[in-house]
């Protein structure tokens, strides 16, 4: 039937109905705030940060009369005497239940917005008072609400007398509410806050005050293992999305009244919440202000994690160095927070940004210190050479390959231009495709569904390689020089620095390509100056190297843990001196006698 | 006066800029030139040289700058000669670190033509040494220095490491007669070799920038020294390797060293590696130099930047280091202007004005004073 009438349709020309498409346009009135964030003529001011949070400010000119703001008084000081009305402010909560209900549906937009729940209730004590629990679906834990918040004020409160002379708000977080974390608020602006967190606000009627329940549950992931940063010896915890749990599992390894968690928000419209971590006396209040600083003077409409929150507080977001410490892991957070650091947490983000950093920070894996003192130090040789082989080889290849044949020895020289006989390309075209195709299987491997990724990577890796050497489009000593130049990309332990080496490699290629070894020294100055330029939150990135700087330098050579009695001095700690100069007492056999008398109280 | 986005450096930066900015002579043609003088004896040319010019160096500039901490040298001649001479003399500074940087980017990119780069003109080594430079200076002191204090052990390593490989070729016979072209000529040439130190300079140009501030001549016998380490066993070595005739022909010792490099079949032929960081090295006394040049002019003008000369002067030297029609008459300009007669800058102008200002009594404010101002 479909078939005849989509025929009858091409064939027969009929008139269409008069069907506008549907088209996204300007709205009239729509906020396109210019630089200044003054807005169009006529439109209504944005207030910078407010974001969608709906706290528009109205136009000066009052002259857009639709999208004013709904003030408060419209429903709360209904009802009251004058004088009672004027006492309440704007944003505050009446003793009026049924009024407070009206204007938090109003906020909340109840009609439209379905997934707000009002639970009006009687709270069982004499004489009955009204009700209600307002939350967000799926965001509680349900049982927690009807076990802990609902069942004790429904049902338990009937059983024992409330004291008398109290106010009802405190009747009910004294005697019948036995939720943990319960918080009192005046206005609706908490109350929505923390209704939209998850908490359930309690409003009682005849209150002047909600209650703020901490309910917040929903799904979430459980805390796994770390997915970039595993490690064959030590812990293998990795934080998850939830901010409470990532906190937590950074308290977990740092049992002091001195770790401090400072809450704050960011994004305008998301309202992202977030924690600032550090240790009171150690972390040096200067740099402990300046990200608070920073952070609280972001206007951002919108921040999803702390890979956006990064470029927006670090120093020189245009270069591509990592300038915070992005990590997945709670001992490394910890190690770092004892160091005298902070750590960024995002709710919703399960890598937490730690700052300042260095670049020698960023080479180094957390396994270093889990694994015998030697061997970590040799990982770190290792990591290093990576860097170097990921950063120079293809370059060093098209240097040798294109102006210092010399370099090579004479045997390897003729099997290499034997090779290369049959490649149409000239070296730097091979080595260009080649690094390309690289890139490519890279990020294609990424995003491949789970099971056939891996057949891909081979495919790409072994099948197209040796087609490529069969077919005489590159040369065999270029497939492995690429294979060794990616895999030594993956060997550097962090993901941001992988990324920018795996950038800067091109500019070196490109330099070697021209002017061959001088075109190198010319691009390693460049890229040394360029790092020794960056700052991460005031701390140099290659310090403790440049500039140098005395006390232990922890950069190559992993130090015992016993030796390594000063925390990072570059980053100024308030106590530089981590622990005596002879931490193993027991090596001091007689206390009192000649061997002891030294340091070992220093 | 302190010239803004100029920055602040340590010790450590400071010794190894200036060290590189002395030690790098050994590339140009420094040991043919002492083989030339001393015959055999060259190394002991150098090492009086050495010994003479470090210590001038030290006690008269290291006196200068201990008198007058906070000041750049263009500052003392203006408070020691006057309003008049003192900026005529600032002046004469300021175009003497144009032509050493000039001519150490003409000479250096020449060299860099006959060993890697036969076929490309020179000027697009000498736009891309300037485009290096400019950024260096862009970034400033500061910048510099770490990115200096970085390399610094790896260039020292890479001109030391090459001449102790040649160590087969080595033959103590080329050091004999021991004293070469005799003990009175080894001994005043070296006093007239000395003017190589009179680039303590750099050091003095830095000094006021230095955030602590040391013992009056540590610093200075620091960078003296390291100098004639690198120097001294260029000459030395290079002696042990080539014979004298052999020796004051070549000039690219180094390169002529580093290319005899052999331990079997595979580690042969090295030398790009080496050259690289001696580019590197060389590429750090340009962008002192241009960099002493552009802050010393913007003193002198009482300006406060000196980022927008960056352009115009980059422009100007790469004029000025196109003017010598060929490679030996800028190796002849070099010799004449910082080995020969160096010694007027480095030496005697800071000796007049350090006399001068101890018969006027003048003196240096000490950081403690100016914050009290």
């Amino acid at each position: 039937m479909a078939i005849w009438k989509n025929l009858l349709q091409a064939l027969i020309f009929q008139e269409p109905k008069q069907e506008e498409p549907f088209e996204l346009k300007a709205q009239q009135d729509s906020l396109v705030p210019d630089l200044n964030g003054t807005g169009k003529p006529g439109g209504s001011t944005v207030v910078p940060g407010a974001g969608c949070t709906g706290r528009q400010a109205t136009a000066a000119g009052g002259e857009n009369k639709r999208r004013q703001m709904r003030k408060p008084t419209r429903i709360t000081k209904k009802g009251l005497k004058p004088s009672q009305a004027d006492k309440l402010k704007e944003d505050e909560l009446s003793p009026n239940l049924d009024l407070n209900l009206k204007r938090l549906k109003e906020i909340l937009n109840v009609p439209l917005n379905q997934d707000v729940n009002f639970r009006e209730f009687t709270i069982g004590i004499r004489p009955p008072v009204r009700g209600a629990a307002i939350f967000m679906e799926g965001m509680a834990d349900k049982k927690l609400q009807s076990l802990g918040v609902l069942q004790p004020l429904m049902l338990l409160s009937s059983l024992g007398a409330p004291e008398p002379n109290r106010r009802i708000e405190d009747i009910v977080t004294s005697q019948l509410l036995p939720n943990n974390d319960i918080g009192m608020v005046r206005g609706f602006r908490e109350v929505v806050g923390g209704i939209v967190r998850g908490k359930t606000a309690l409003l009682v009627d005849g209150a002047m005050q909600a209650i703020i329940a901490d309910t917040i549950g929903g799904e979430h992931r459980n805390v796994e293992q770390p997915v970039a940063e595993r490690v064959l010896r030590g812990p293998h915890e990795a934080f998850n999305e939830t901010l409470k749990v990532c906190t937590a599992l950074v308290r977990k390894r740092i049992h002091s009244e001195h770790l401090i968690t400072e809450r704050f928000k960011v994004g305008g419209c998301n309202q992202l919440d977030g924690s600032l971590m550090y240790i009171d006396n150690i972390a040096n209040p200067a740099l402990v202000k300046e990200v608070r600083r920073r952070l609280r003077k972001l206007v951002i409409d919108v921040v999803t994690g702390t890979g956006a929150l990064e470029e927006l507080i670090e120093d020189n977001p245009f270069i591509f160095l990592p300038q915070t410490q992005v990590t997945e892991r709670p001992d490394r957070v910890a190690a770092s927070l004892v160091e005298g650091r902070v750590a960024i947490l995002l709710d919703g983000t399960p890598q937490v940004a730690v700052v300042p950093t260095s670049f020698w920070s960023l080479l180094q894996s957390p396994e270093d210190y889990y694994v015998r003192p030697p061997i970590g130090s040799f990982l770190r040789v290792i990591r290093l050479a990576a860097i170097l082989v990921s950063l120079l080889l293809p370059a060093v290849y098209l240097a040798v390959a294109a102006f210092h044949h010399e370099m090579i020895p004479t045997d390897l020289l003729l099997s290499i231009s034997a090779n290369r006989e049959k490649v149409p390309f000239p070296s730097v075209v091979e080595v260009a495709v080649m690094e390309f195709s690289f890139d490519l299987i890279r990020e294609a491997g990424i995003r491949i569904p789970g099971l056939i990724g891996p057949t891909l990577g081979i495919v790409g890796a072994i099948i197209l390689g040796q087609a490529a050497v069969a077919a005489s489009l590159v040369s065999p000593l270029l497939i492995i020089i690429v294979a060794l130049t990616g895999i030594s990309s993956f060997a550097i332990t962090d993901y941001n620095l992988q990324n920018a080496f795996r950038l800067h490699r091109f500019a070196y290629i490109t330099l070697a390509a021209i002017f061959g070894f001088f075109g190198i020294a010319i691009t390693l100055i460049l890229h040394l100056l360029v790092m020794a330029n960056v700052k991460s939150f005031g701390v140099p990135y290659l310090a403790p190297v440049a500039p140098r700087k005395p006390g232990e330098l922890d950069v190559l050579a992993r130090g015992l843990a016993f030796e390594q009695e000063l925390r990072p001095p570059y980053i100024y700690p308030q106590n530089v001196r981590r622990q005596p100069r002879i931490s193993r007492k027991w090596i001091l056999k007689h206390p009192k006698g000649p061997r002891g008398t030294g340091g070992a109280e220093k | 006066m302190k010239l803004s986005n100029e920055g602040k450096t340590g010790v450590p930066e400071a010794i190894a800029l200036a060290t590189m900015f002395i030690g790098v002579d050994v590339f140009s043609a420094y040991p043919a030139r002492m083989a030339d003088l001393g015959l055999s004896a060259g190394w002991m040319v150098s090492l009086v040289s050495a010994m003479v010019g470090g210590l001038l160096g030290v006690f008269i500039l290291g006196s200068l700058m201990a008198r007058f901490p906070e000041s750049s040298i263009v500052e003392i001649a203006e408070e020691v000669l006057g309003r008049w001479l003192g900026p005529v003399v600032s002046v004469g500074y300021v175009v003497f670190f144009l032509v050493l940087t000039a001519l150490t980017v003409r000479q250096y990119s020449e060299r860099i033509l006959t060993v890697f780069l036969p076929t490309t003109p020179p000027t697009a080594i000498i736009v891309f040494f300037l485009f290096v430079i400019v950024i260096g200076c862009y970034l400033g002191l500061e910048t510099m220095g770490r990115a200096a204090v970085f390399t610094f052990p790896l260039v020292f390593a890479a001109i030391l490491l090459p001449l102790f490989l040649v160590f087969p070729f080595w033959n103590h016979h080329n050091l004999f007669p021991l004293v070469g072209s005799g003990p009175t000529r080894v001994i005043s040439q070296g006093v007239i070799q000395s003017s190589l130190y009179g680039q303590l300079l750099v050091l003095a140009a830095v000094h006021p920038l230095i955030r602590v501030k040391q013992k009056k001549y540590r610093l200075w016998l620091i960078v003296a020294a390291l100098s004639a380490v690198i120097l001294v066993s260029a000459s030395l070595f290079t002696t042990m390797v080539f014979p004298v005739p052999v020796l004051r022909e070549n000039l690219f010792v180094m390169l002529q060293a580093a290319r005899l490099i052999f331990f079997g079949r595979f580690v042969q032929r090295i030398e790009p590696i080496f050259i690289s960081f001696w580019i590197i090295g060389v590429l750090f006394k340009m962008m002192a130099g241009f960099y002493i040049t552009l802050t010393l002019l913007t003193r002198v003008l009482k300006l406060q930047y000196y980022r927008p000369f960056l352009f115009p002067m980059a422009v100007i030297t790469f004029s000025l280091a196109l003017l010598p029609p060929n490679f030996m008459t800028v190796i002849n300009l070099a010799m004449a202007i910082f080995w020969d007669w160096g010694w007027i800058p480095g030496f005697a102008i800071p000796l007049l004005l350090l006399v001068m200002a101890g018969m006027r009594g003048k003196k240096g404010v000490t950081p403690g004073d100016q914050i009290q101002e």
